[in-house]
């Protein structure tokens, strides 16, 4: 069972990071690095790593989205 | 047309991708071949972390340098006194989270660097950003400006539980400070009067100075850097470890700061009239 899930939690932080880097909208791709922090700090968590688990969530998930929001909003939305 | 031609630098980050996910995945196929840990280190018994579990390092390292060699680690390991919850008193660090007690005591000039690495990438962020002036944001809906009032006050609540029970349940300082942040960002979409820069350089000012002050004082009082001067109480118990408690309250609000610092840069985008 522990098996399946560290593969389920591999595929899909590889599919995620695919994407963020192949899609031309950059505010998908922003928050399929949230969504792919979020899975890391799951795995930190099934790993017996609360505090590394407690910090990628907070900084990971929410912050550097954040930074990043703005950073698209003050220059533009789309890859060339 | 450019999305059919052959991409060179595509292709290449596929195959590096490939190549991650392969060695990801091949530690769950091994069965007992490949590196392995040294048998005898299993036990946690034979290894100096041991004395980092039992908070005893100051004695044990004081016991092996007089023997000056390791045959009699193991008599020492076996005199050395086990800790029980909320009975063991006046310890060496009274920490019941073992990584706060080895990132804020036995390690705590590393977190000391830390804070300079924030430091310095705020203060890079800030220099590139005050040149510059942006236009401001659309004035928030409605529906954000509700929701935002309802949750901050929660948010900040958890991340002042967070920096206070650093010594006791996982966190510390730097999440609560990044929680923190998230409180200030919903604050500048939903409240109309709000802090200003000139009040987060006091807080950071002040908390960076009195860390550093504190931690003079441990190698004033005890004889080395981050030393822990001030009583450590039961083990478990709110106010155990009481210096480890101050200095990860002070971390969180210093990182806290400077991460809103970052953050009302980046949203007001105007040149400050606060700032010189």
């Amino acid at each position: 069972m522990m098996f399946w899930i560290f593969i389920f939690i591999f595929v899909l932080s590889i599919i995620l990071s695919i994407v963020s880097i192949l899609v031309k909208d950059l505010l998908y791709s922003v928050l399929s690095l949230a969504l792919l922090s979020l899975i890391a700090s799951i795995l930190f968590l099934i790993l017996n790593a609360p505090d590394v688990a407690i910090t990628e969530a907070a900084v990971g998930a929410a912050l550097t989205t954040v930074i990043y929001i703005f950073g698209i909003r003050r220059t533009k939305r789309e890859d060339e | 047309m450019r999305e059919t031609e052959f991409n060179v630098g595509k292709f290449f980050a596929f195959i590096f991708v490939a190549i991650i996910f392969l060695f990801m995945i091949s530690p769950l196929f091994e069965e007992g071949s490949g590196l392995k840990l040294d048998t005898t280190l299993k036990d946690i018994k034979n290894r100096i972390s041991y004395f980092h579990s039992l908070k005893s390092v100051k004695e044990s390292e004081r016991i092996l340098q007089n023997y000056n060699d390791f045959s009699r680690y193991r008599e020492i390991v076996d005199s050395a006194k086990t800790i029980t919850l909320n009975e063991s008193k006046d310890l060496e660090n009274g920490s019941a989270n073992l990584v706060t007690s080895i990132v804020l005591d036995y390690r705590g000039f590393d977190t000391l660097g830390e804070l300079l690495v924030l430091f310095i990438s705020i203060l890079g962020l800030t220099i590139i950003l005050s040149g510059l002036s942006f236009e401001k944001f659309k004035e928030p809906s409605f529906l954000q400006i509700t929701g935002v009032k309802f949750i901050t006050p929660f948010i900040t609540l958890v991340s002042i539980y967070v920096f206070l029970h650093g010594h006791l349940s996982p966190g510390g300082g730097f999440p609560a400070g990044a929680m923190i942040a998230t409180a200030a960002l919903f604050s500048l979409i939903g409240y109309k009067y709000n802090y200003t820069l000139s009040t987060l350089k006091i807080i950071e000012s002040k908390s960076g100075f009195l860390i550093v002050f504190l931690a003079t004082c441990g190698l004033y009082f005890t004889g080395s850097f981050f030393g822990n001067f001030l009583p450590t109480g039961k083990v478990g118990e709110l106010f155990s470890s009481i210096l480890i408690l101050i200095i990860y309250s002070l971390v969180g609000f210093k990182v806290g700061a400077e991460l809103s610092t970052g953050i009302k840069t980046l949203y007001d985008g105007e040149k400050d009239a606060n700032r010189q």
